[in-house]
């Protein structure tokens, strides 16, 4: 299974195995990482698992799509390698993927 | 964790909740989180095999073994949750009715504009409608419905229904307390009872809403996770977290519905963006404020309609209206 590590806002970090086919943002509800919210469950309604991907896997990750672009867009402290992490699917190619959280989902 | 058994009983004056097997919990602090249960309409023949409702999983699970292709689904109920099943249900090649008993879809929950681009939508993708009408009676043999008789006596046949018509708080256990309660479990700000060791959160609850200035009753996710936060935060001493805008969504075909606020004293309301692009949203007004917005396919009205009514910052209604202004810049 994947490895994906979670860094959280104070740089404790917890690295979990994500089954494929889940996204990084039910990898870390159902490990119970803190610092996702997730409060829509994943319906990219809400804007509360924002998350920064590490610059070595922006590529692998891929690009927001225009309706996650519009989330983002009004979630605090968004920088260019903003996600939302419920849009991105675990995939073998993830295996070590590195995020980090915000201070604050809200 | 006491899986399996029912609390039957709150014991306010020992602290102790008992349980159905006998067990007796004591407590410090107490959490009602009872949910609630769908509306049940007292129907001739409701009683039947293939009569469904849609709070659980274990109702979504035979729900979705009933519904295959040609088989007929008949929904009692305009709402999100007749609609949700409607438009799965003509995805999974199933034909769909909706009977609604006022004259208009949503009509309790959303803005006439957006009742009618749902009716649209539906009717487009296969969904037929009966408004205002109800069902009188479930038909059926051998104790599975086959039919359902409206009050005009028309008689339509059908392999499952479905009944969506709201639902009412599980609050019992907290009446039987003693626990004030009016149309749901009353709580404050703190997700706290009546009695201040115990709190109650998510459907259950009638509940204050200070940006509204009134109790209200939700019933969503959302509001069962804020909840959440403030009742554990008033149970471990943490600061609160911050008043929050209330929001739903809803997912039906390719549209993402994104709502924020509740119209609660608008004067009336702006339309951004053209319904027949399935692309627009409908902002709620009391004067230049922003009360609610309901926005469809519009993530980007959505979050800035959000912030907005939680700054309760007045907006240029023109700018608002014109999609070339981003909300971006209508929200600064």
């Amino acid at each position: 299974m994947p490895k994906i590590t979670y860094i959280e806002f104070d740089g404790t970090e917890h690295t979990v195995e994500v089954r494929n086919g889940l996204t990084v943002m039910e990898g870390a509800i159902k490990n119970n990482v803190p610092g996702i919210d997730a409060d829509c469950g994943g319906a990219c309604a809400c804007a509360t698992c924002h998350v920064y991907v590490d610059e070595a896997w922006r590529e692998k990750t891929g690009s927001a799509s225009a309706m996650e672009e519009s989330m983002l867009d009004f979630a605090q402290n968004v920088e260019p390698n903003s996600r939302l992490s419920c849009q991105i699917k675990v995939t073998d190619q993830l295996d070590g993927l590195i995020v980090r959280m915000p201070e604050e989902q809200h | 964790m006491h899986l399996g058994v029912r609390a039957t009983r709150i014991d306010r004056q020992a602290r102790q909740v008992a349980l159905d097997d006998g067990q007796v919990l004591s407590y410090d602090a107490l959490i009602l989180a009872t949910g609630a249960r769908a509306r049940r309409l007292a129907l001739p023949g409701g009683e039947m095999a293939r009569t469904l409702e849609l709070r659980t999983a274990a109702d979504a699970e035979m729900l979705k073994a009933g519904i295959a292709p040609g088989k007929r689904l008949v929904i009692v109920g305009g709402g999100y949750v007749g609609l949700e099943v409607a438009a799965s249900a003509r995805a999974l090649g199933a034909e769909a009715l909706v009977v609604e008993r006022e004259p208009r879809i949503l009509a309790r929950v959303a803005h006439p504009v957006l009742s009618d681009f749902f009716t649209a939508y539906h009717s487009k993708n296969g969904v037929r409608f009966v408004l205002d009408a109800f069902v009188e009676a479930l038909e059926g043999e051998g104790g599975q419905v086959t039919a359902v008789r409206l009050n005009d006596g028309t008689r339509v046949p059908c392999d499952l229904v479905l009944i969506g018509v709201g639902a009412l708080p599980n609050q019992e256990l907290a009446e039987e307390a003693g626990l004030e309660c009016d149309g749901g479990v009353l709580v404050d700000v703190a997700a706290r009872t009546s009695d201040p060791v115990i709190f109650a959160i998510g459907d259950v609850t009638r509940r204050p809403l200070p940006l509204y200035r009134r109790m209200f009753r939700l019933e969503s996710v959302p509001n069962a996770l804020e909840q959440a936060k403030q009742a554990a935060a008033a149970i471990t001493g943490h600061k609160p977290p911050p008043p929050e805008v209330p929001w739903f969504w809803s997912d039906q075909y390719d549209l993402k519905l994104q709502i924020a606020g509740l119209p609660f004293d608008i004067d009336d309301v702006v339309v951004r963006g053209d319904p027949a692009s399935a692309r627009f949203a409908v902002f709620h007004m009391k004067g230049d404020a922003i009360q609610a917005v309901e926005a469809i396919n519009s993530p980007a009205e959505f979050m800035g309609g959000k912030l907005l009514i939680g700054a309760q910052k007045p907006v240029s209604r023109e700018r608002l209206a014109d999609p070339a202004v981003s909300m971006k810049e209508v929200a600064t």
